[in-house]
């Protein structure tokens, strides 16, 4: 059991591109740390960094109190699950898993001991003479769990260990590996692209963006705070409302306008964010989740706000309804909002655009099953203020974020 | 980490030796072709001075008085001729092969395909007989009947691993837009295997252009040979030869071929190995 | 890549014959007749041909190993099986057998050991290794009675580099081409010489082809170069070292050019391989009945070696197990 510490690392290609800049952050004894953000991001390059897969340009990484910069993998005492599993295709399951002991010279009964019970913690027992070509996919990706915990390492290193899996499956084994972990307690790191593993796997968090950390905090942190306008985009699905507001102050305390419409900031909520008093008379980014809005037939009248809009679409998922409403005001379209958006879907940038010339913006909405609006309808949204995120335009930056 | 330096000097090294000895050989009979008898017996080991006047007394006695361009043309309508004909009837062959199953179309393909690896010298004799008695011995086409012959299994092997590689459903549709067979093969499909015909072209032409036993048997009129034929008679090790002039014939056969492959190497490579990597 | 069922038997676009009984009956856009008539126009050209020239000639030839050729009188006699009783109790064709599979088999495994030695070291990042695979690849296009005259200049016994060399590094004289003993195995290097490029391509793009997380995988597992290297990917590089090996043991097997141009059989029958006995009986002796059954007992044996390249190698719709 180790910690592992970036300290302003640093990856530079030999043709110049950059993959990683300043990364510095470091990982508890027994965490499960997730790397996650989108494809390029340098997730993935950081993590072969630590394990020496990949040259470290910059700065230093330690294991424990090991510098482990230039260290050959195999000095490292780490294990990795890969995205393609990476099995031995020649050798049985077994023998996959029993690799790496025999490497070092581990007594043979003690293999058969360590592999048959690491086996069992992943169910595996009755495939071990088995080759990974008879496997299925699911299979496949617990026996290269199976070769990482048996090695008892210092660290486990985990590259999207399951975006080669179909969605159901996924979800299971989301849960299976973070039990594993929490039976094994090894320092984790593991990397993906897929937020809602992200939070619901994590210890803690780490988003990254074009090779910078964007905010490392727990997941619950990042939902509520997220400091800046990348990391409220990409965490939570559907995306955080984005829309732009002029900030006014009126005797009775803050408040945004939108379009034509108002929104009060409740004064908690200003108390809060002293630094909203620079934004005063001018424009700033407003953000607020689709589960804080609500149909306002519905909903209960304290802290609330209210929009309305005209109803585009809807979606009936059985627990909730989708709705798609348009409102009058200018849609937030800042680089890092694109660069979310460009991950999901290009297309959605055009439908951002078109939306921004005419100045209507789409909130997302997710109401009571119960709630009557249908496309087309007039409605009003009830707003939970004491929701509402605030963003600096020119910065991306959260208001009032606070490095912590 | 400096023993990762003295492994990348060893590799270098070692990587020099790899060069030296895969090229030595020729090198070394194409400085012999450049000196003189005397000089050959005498200079040991040969050095670098070269006289052109000897250089091109050794070339000329051997493409003037030798007659070696007409080997040269021999060789080249020989291969030509035999290398296209194999093509045109082993392509459609493999793409048979590769797309219609039929009763036993694994035990043809397998038959074909085997006699690749007939040892000539079993059909050398029959074959001669067999070329005399229609009159065609000493004759071009003599030779390159009996060629078309053994460049074809090597034509169908090859092209239908490259047909194989072509989803069927190019195939299924064009018959949907309906067209036969055949014209499947030649308007749709040929544009696609172009890389396959340039591989099997390149080992019939390097086969057939190197093929001398077979060749021995039906010619023996001195303008009718082919290049390795000609040469095979002033090379053998039976009669004492002057070496220079020996080396001379030896670059002067092997040149052309050499030509030839390093305008077509990376198709030298893909066809060894088409094989093998598709396991 | 999935095997796509290749049959035209299976079921294709329904095209609406509605008068069709529903049984489960293929339907095609093609009559049976059109289809047999198609393959007809296809194959029958080249099945024709080689019919012709090679399944006649291969059948005749075991017809004439039966016979004996005269030719003072040009006539052919039928003699039964005497020409394989003389071949089995002749000395020279025993001579001539542990020749062949001396060239054969330690030929072969001289040409794989290096060959994936090759494979191995060309492996790495190395300046100019391009230019030095492609002048690898070059001794196998050359002409082998030209090689033989290379090998012969430079083993030559006076003026030769390679004895030169020898000398000055205090060898002294060796007898690579005069010595009857050494002479065999002067051949197996040039054979090798000639052919190790062969398997070295074969298995060097097997290697660049095996996937490289396999091997970092192992890495991290522990294990350093050399266990990397005995324990993923020699096994893992098996199925081409042995489609090599198969496949040059069958060609070794019948060496003829390389022979003639290097060593003519000698000295005194040292180097002949059945190849070369099959052609000096028949072009030099003109004993084509005898040359035929020497011949044929390399059919045979080729045959046996052809079987097994085939079980080893699934020559088509390959086995992608991996």
């Amino acid at each position: 059991m180790a910690t592992v510490s970036f300290s302003s690392i640093g990856k530079v290609y030999g043709d110049g591109t950059r993959a990683l800049a300043g990364l510095s952050l470091d990982v508890v004894d027994g965490e499960f740390m997730i790397f996650v953000g989108p494809s390029g991001c340098g997730k993935t390059t950081a993590l072969r960094m630590v394990a020496g897969l990949e040259d470290i340009t910059e700065g230093e990484i330690r294991i424990g109190d090991r510098v482990v910069n230039g260290l050959h993998p195999r000095k490292r005492d780490i294990a990795m699950v890969f995205q393609n599993y990476a099995l031995y295709p020649h050798m049985t399951v077994f023998k996959n898993i029993a690799f790496a002991l025999k490497v070092r010279k581990v007594p043979p009964a003690e293999i058969r001991q360590r592999v048959e019970s690491a086996a069992k913690i992943l169910g595996l027992s009755d495939e071990l003479e088995r080759k990974p070509g008879q496997l299925s996919g699911g299979q496949r990706q617990r026996v290269a769990m199976g070769r990482a915990i048996v090695r008892d390492p210092q660290v486990f290193l985990m590259d999207e260990p399951l975006s080669n899996l179909d969605a159901k499956l996924r979800s299971q084994m989301r849960a299976e590996i973070a039990r594993v972990q929490r039976e094994v307690g090894a320092t984790t790191i593991y990397v993906t692209h897929d937020q809602v593993e992200a939070m619901t796997m994590g210890d803690r968090v780490a988003v990254l963006r074009k090779g910078e950390l964007q905010q490392v905090a727990e997941p619950q942190q990042l939902y509520e705070h997220p400091a800046n306008l990348f990391v409220a985009s990409f965490i939570g699905s559907p995306e955080m409302n984005l829309v732009v507001a002029k900030l006014e102050q009126t005797d009775r305390g803050l408040r945004c306008q939108v379009g034509k419409q108002v929104l009060e900031i409740p004064a908690e909520l200003a108390r809060s964010r002293p630094e909203l008093e620079r934004y005063v008379g001018r424009t700033l980014g407003i953000g607020v989740r689709p589960e804080h809005l609500e149909d306002a037939a519905l909903a209960p009248a304290a802290s609330i706000g209210r929009l309305h809009g005209r109803v585009v679409t809807t979606e009936l998922l059985g627990s909730e309804l989708l709705a798609h409403v348009e409102i009058e005001g200018k849609p937030v379209l800042t680089d890092e909002v694109r660069e979310v958006l460009a991950d999901v879907d290009s297309t959605r940038i055009t439908d951002l655009e078109a939306e921004a010339r005419d100045l209507r913006s789409i909130f997302i909405g997710r109401f009571d099953p119960a709630s009557r609006a249908r496309a087309g309808d007039d409605v009003e949204i009830a707003v939970d203020l004491r929701r509402l995120h605030f963003f600096d335009l020119d910065t991306e930056a959260a208001v009032g974020w606070d490095a912590q | 980490m400096s023993t990762r330096v003295f492994g990348r000097i060893v590799s270098y090294i070692v990587l020099v030796l790899i060069a030296i000895i895969g090229a030595a050989p020729f090198i070394y009979l194409l400085i012999l072709s450049f000196k003189s008898r005397l000089d050959i017996i005498i200079e040991v080991p040969p050095t670098l001075h070269f006289n052109w006047a000897t250089i091109k007394e050794n070339y000329s006695t051997v493409i003037d008085e030798g007659h070696y361009l007409t080997y040269v043309k021999n060789s080249i309508i020989v291969t030509g001729i035999a290398t296209t004909i194999g093509l045109v009837l082993g392509v459609p062959a493999a793409y048979a092969f590769s797309r219609l199953r039929f009763r036993g179309s694994d035990t043809w393909s397998s038959t074909i395909l085997s006699f690749r690896f007939m040892p000539p010298v079993a059909v050398a004799i029959p074959i001669f007989l067999m070329i005399h008695w229609v009159g065609l011995a000493n004759t071009a086409t003599g030779l390159i009947l009996p060629y078309i012959a053994f460049t074809l299994p090597l034509v169908v092997w090859i092209m239908i691993g490259f047909f194989d590689e072509i989803p069927r459903e190019i195939d299924e549709a064009a018959m949907i837009d309906g067209l036969t067979r055949p014209q499947i093969l030649f308007k749709v499909l040929l544009p696609l295997v172009r890389p396959g015909i340039i591989v099997a072209a390149t080992f019939g032409v390097i086969f057939i252009w190197n093929e001398f036993l077979v060749g021995l048997y039906i010619i023996s009129q001195q303008d009718k040979e082919t290049i390795p034929i000609a040469a095979s008679s002033l090379l053998t090790v039976e009669s004492p030869i002057e070496w220079n002039i020996a080396a001379t014939v030896g670059i002067l056969t092997v040149i052309p071929i050499l030509l030839f492959s390093i305008v077509v190497q990376r198709y030298i490579v893909r066809g060894i190995t088409a094989g093998a990597v598709r396991q | 890549m999935p095997d796509i069922s290749s049959s035209d038997e299976r079921p294709e676009v329904a095209t609406a014959v509605a008068s069709e009984p529903v049984v489960n009956r293929p339907k095609r856009l093609a009559s049976p007749t059109q289809r047999r008539g198609e393959t007809l126009l296809l194959l029958g050209p080249c099945a024709l041909y080689l019919i012709v020239f090679s399944v006649y000639p291969l059948v005749a030839s075991l017809g004439r190993s039966f016979m004996d050729y005269n030719q003072r009188e040009n006539t052919w006699t039928w003699v039964g099986f005497r020409n394989y009783s003389e071949l089995f109790h002749s000395h020279e064709f025993a001579n001539t057998v542990q020749n062949t599979l001396t060239l054969t088999f330690a030929g072969v495994a001289i040409q794989v050991v290096l060959g994936t030695a090759l494979a191995l070291f060309f492996n790495q990042q190395l300046r100019g290794a391009t230019i030095v695979r492609g002048i690898i690849v070059l001794p196998m296009l050359l002409t082998p009675i030209v090689v033989g005259l290379m090998w012969r200049a430079l083993l030559n016994p006076e003026w030769g580099l390679l004895n030169w060399v020898g000398i000055k590094l205090g060898f002294g004289y060796i007898g690579w081409l005069s010595d009857p003993s050494l002479a065999i195995w002067t051949l197996v290097i040039v054979d090798s010489w000639q052919w190790t490029p062969f398997v070295f391509v074969i298995v060097y793009a097997r290697l660049q082809a095996l996937p490289h997380e396999v091997f970092e995988a192992g890495s991290v597992d522990g294990a350093n170069w050399f266990q990397r290297t005995l324990y993923l990917t020699l096994p893992l590089l098996m199925p081409a070292i042995v489609f090599a090996a198969v496949f040059r043991a069958i060609d070794a097997f019948r060496t003829f050019d390389l022979v003639y141009g290097l060593t003519n059989g000698g000295p005194v029958q040292a180097t002949s391989t059945l190849s070369f006995e099959a052609f000096q009986n028949g072009f030099e002796f003109q004993r084509y009945g005898y040359a035929s059954a020497v011949s044929y007992v390399m059919v045979i044996a080729a045959a046996v070696g052809i079987t097994v390249l085939f079980k080893v190698v699934k020559v088509r719709r390959v086995d992608l197990a991996t």
